[in-house]
């Protein structure tokens, strides 16, 4: 075990933390702001791979450039999901909540099974194999985009959640939603602009990593997996703490994956996830 | 004329009144049907009942104790796992592999529960999706004990009662159909008894049950504890009836989530919601996989979940009451003395 | 002394909630509390169940010291509290409310139902005893609050606020009520803002006050010492 494949291995973890980041504060901004655990986030991701894959194919644009087209139709399709399936089971028991969305996700993986198969289609761009090292580590050219995209993409959350109105109004309700109904903000309305862009973000994140990941309709799930272990160790509702927990989990991971071999990186993770919650309930951060 | 039995205060019931008659009819005609359905319907009716099972194991933890668990595969898959293994390896009778994969799926539960069991909600949830996760995954990576992704089957004996094996689906039937009159029985008394009411009050409000005495920790880990172990049972009992386990099918998420669908859908906390919605689940699921699969791609899953998606969104408590008010219904449609109360 | 609270302390980030309170119970007597808000008083009553954990301090009771229990620890020794906000299991009936008390002193429902009942009569609820109770008006709320406390057979019993708004008739009734829970042999300490209340009721009165013991004795002498304090903290207390 040589320091430069330890070092490989956390840059790789680096790397792909920053798009499990992405996914995850989607995913604990939804929990924050509509106080649901989306299980079906994972295939906000999808759908946008697969709105990607689309553009790719038939018009031959670049991915990195359909970012923000995914981002738009994710958001309306987030916004929507909300706005005429979760809305419904906001007064439901939590367990019904959930379910509702499993239900979603079984829904959505499906409608892309019978729309394209299962095939794994993958996406053929000119970059595909270029490198550069660092100090010793490979760091193939489209997964660092990936991670550049990831962190801007956050960093701009960021900035709306901070500065704009809207931000403002998203972490209002997050806190209290009935005094946010007394300065006027109205709830639904953020609920669906909570889900709407944290779908656009996880569409991104697909977007992002269709140049060196298979597209398969249930490209989800794993996601989705990692996505939540990230949040609930971040603590639910704590954006930076996700960011930062996915960095963590990402070289974790790998590192992981360095000691078992690839096919339990994610037992790895899911280790780490109850071992740190038997010692810290409230995850990593957190108070409970 | 039959006597009358007092039951509670101001109800007179006899034989004679349906709410006492009709369900010793529905048992006759439950115990009848194997032996005039066709085998495809008696295969639904094993399916239920094994949801049923599960499905009633799950409330204990998730229904009475209030804790979501998403990970029950993982009792499901040491039961599945260890009474194949110990069979094939040592010719051990399943019917004793049942129980050493019970205990094992206890002393696993016994783990979960000192680690986790501080935890609430979805952070007790996304412990027990990868406490499941896990096993599969380790299940997958050890190929030399358990054949990895490949499986195992269990060895065909023809028929084979000791090891519990039958040629014939009649005795599955009546196995499935015992354990769970015994499962139903089971939860009916822990509902009575002081841990039922304990994890009743927890439900309710945790800090005012430990204001008065109630240890919650101690309460959920013994839910937990008999969900297990029937868990773990019923694993065996689905390895011995399909003759073949693998990881995703014993350890999956999607199993999980299934077992827990089954309590909720049908009415989490009540005896008979487990019952209810594997009725409705497993018929749906057996008859969408029987009329569309392997024609169009998905689209048995499309159906089922469109179904549950709606029944959520529709019954989000679940559809005991709506059931329990049609039975009502149908009780007074019979004939016989109806109870007359005081 | 059946309890003996000695040096308890509790921060809140910064907030000294409770400091060096030091006090003690004897066996069979009614304790009166007063302070003004945020004294600490329930600070006080959630360090010593368990609810919550001191910084410092020991909390005595029958011979071993409480601190680090769990609060139903606590209860199973002896102490029992009640909430200044009653929380009854709101979808339970008063029956089972108060039966959840009374499964602490036996494992079967049929004796737990009866021990309930008894206890139901004792606090003169019992005609409501099949209502849910969340259908219960504050009042019965309280006295729910205080059956099911009760019938968890307690040596201790803690009361928080439980006379707060109430009719002149109702409080009879609750005075009275408190009085025979002692004579059951139940040492108790209430917690109050009504100094009627504290007035009828206690043996000894403790005047706590950001946190810390300001005033201890008979309720004559506190209350000459009590215009004093209410000089010096000019707020309104009720007059006896």
């Amino acid at each position: 075990m040589s320091f430069t494949t330890i070092w490989q291995a956390f840059i790789s973890g680096i790397l792909n933390g920053a798009v499990y980041g992405l996914v995850s504060i989607g995913l604990s901004m939804i929990f924050g702001v509509v106080k649901i655990v989306n299980f079906a986030h994972g295939e906000f991701l999808m759908v946008g791979m697969y709105v990607s894959y689309a553009l790719w194919a038939l018009l031959g644009i670049d991915p990195l450039l359909t970012v923000p087209l995914v981002m738009i139709v994710l958001f309306f399709f987030g916004a929507g999901i909300q706005r005429f399936f979760i809305r419904r089971v906001l007064n439901a028991p939590d367990l019904a909540q959930i379910f509702l969305t499993v239900g979603l996700s079984v829904l959505m993986m499906n409608l892309a099974l019978f729309l394209f198969r299962a095939d794994f289609r993958s996406v053929k761009v000119p970059y595909a194999d270029w490198t550069f090292t660092l100090a010793g580590a490979i760091i193939s050219v489209p997964r660092l985009i990936a991670c550049l995209g990831a962190i801007v993409s956050s960093l701009l959350l960021a900035l709306l959640l901070l500065k704009t109105d809207v931000g403002k109004a998203m972490r209002a309700v997050a806190q209290d939603r009935e005094v946010s109904m007394l300065v006027g903000i109205n709830p639904e309305r953020m609920y669906n602009f909570a889900v709407g862009i944290s779908a656009a973000l996880a569409g991104a994140a697909g977007a992002l990593t269709i140049s060196f990941y298979f597209v398969f309709p249930s490209v989800g799930v794993n996601f989705v997996l990692i996505a939540f272990v990230i949040v609930i160790l971040g603590t639910l509702g704590n954006l930076k703490g996700a960011f930062l927990t996915s960095l963590i989990v990402g070289v974790a991971e790998s590192v992981g994956i360095l000691f078992v071999g690839a096919d339990l990186g994610l037992a790895v993770v899911f280790v780490i996830l109850i071992l740190t919650l038997a010692f810290r309930p409230a995850g990593l951060l957190g108070k409970a | 004329m039959p006597a009358a039995q007092n039951q509670g205060p101001g109800v007179v019931r006899g034989a004679g009144n349906p709410e006492v008659y009709f369900p010793f009819l529905a048992l006759l005609v439950i115990i009848a049907l194997p032996f005039f359905l066709p085998i495809f319907f008696v295969h639904i009716l094993i399916m239920i009942f094994l949801f049923a099972i599960v499905g009633s194991a799950w409330n204990f933890i998730g229904g009475y104790g209030g804790q979501l668990s998403l990970g029950q595969a993982a009792f499901f898959g040491i039961g599945a796992y260890t009474s194949t293994m110990l069979m094939r390896s040592y010719g051990l009778s399943p019917w004793i592999g049942m129980f050493a994969g019970a205990f094992l799926a206890l002393v696993m539960s016994l783990l979960l529960g000192a680690l986790c069991f501080r935890l609430r909600g979805p952070y007790f949830a996304i412990a027990t999706i990868g406490l499941a996760e896990v096993l599969r995954l380790l299940t997958l990576h050890f190929r030399s004990w358990t054949n990895g992704a490949m499986g195992l089957t269990i060895p065909f004996k023809g028929n084979a009662p000791l090891l519990f094996q039958f040629t014939s689906k009649i005795p599955y039937y009546f196995i499935a159909l015992g354990f769970l009159l015994l499962t139903l029985y089971a939860v009916r008394r822990v509902e009575n008894a002081r841990l039922g009411n304990y994890l009743l009050a927890i439900g309710q409000d945790q800090d005012a049950a430990e204001a008065v005495g109630i240890d919650s920790a101690k309460a959920k880990r013994q839910a937990l504890y008999l969900s297990s172990f029937i868990t773990g049972l019923a694993g065996t009992f689905y390895a011995q009836y399909v003759y073949f386990i693998a990881p995703e099918s014993v350890f999956g998420l999607d199993l999980s989530i299934q077992i827990a669908l089954v309590a909720i859908l049908g009415g989490v906390g009540t005896v008979w919601g487990p019952v209810v919605g594997a009725a409705i689940i497993e018929s749906l699921t057996q008859f969408t996989q029987y009329a569309f699969a392997g024609t169009i791609y998905g689209l048995e899953q499309i159906v089922y979940a469109t179904f549950l998606v709606v029944m959520i969104m529709v019954r989000p408590t679940g559809v005991i009451q709506w059931v329990q008010n049609v039975y009502a219904r149908w009780l007074a449609l019979l004939p016989g003395n109806h109870a007359s109360r005081s | 002394m059946l309890l003996e609270v000695k040096n308890l302390s509790k921060n809140f980030g910064g907030l000294k909630a409770v400091s060096g309170l030091t006090f003690s119970v004897g066996a069979g007597e009614i304790c009166g509390q007063i302070g003004p808000n945020g004294a600490g008083k329930t600070t006080a009553f959630n360090l010593i169940t368990g609810f919550y954990q001191p910084d410092e301090g020991e909390v005595w009771f029958k011979g071993e010291n409480l601190v680090g229990l769990k609060p139903f620890h606590t209860c199973q020794r002896g102490i029992c509290r009640t909430f200044q906000l009653a929380k009854p299991f709101r979808d339970l009936t008063v029956l089972r409310n108060v039966m959840m008390g009374a499964f602490l002193k036996t494992a079967s429902p049929r004796e737990a139902e009866e021990r309930a009942l008894n206890t139901l009569s004792f606090v003169k609820l019992l005609e409501k005893k099949d209502f849910l109770a969340r259908s219960l008006n504050t009042i019965d709320q309280r006295r729910l609050e205080l059956a099911r406390a009760l019938a968890t057979e307690p040596t201790l019993l803690l009361l928080d606020e439980m006379m707060a708004g109430l009719n002149p008739r109702e409080f009879d009734d609750a005075i009275a009520l408190i009085r025979q829970v002692r004579d059951r042999g139940v040492t108790i300490i209430v917690v109050e803002h009504v100094i009627k209340a504290i007035l009828a009721l206690s043996d000894r009165i403790l005047v706590i006050h950001q946190g810390t013991k300001l005033a201890e004795g008979k309720p004559q002498e506190v209350m000459k010492d009590l215009k004093v304090i209410e000089a010096y903290l000019g707020k309104g207390y009720k007059h006896a």
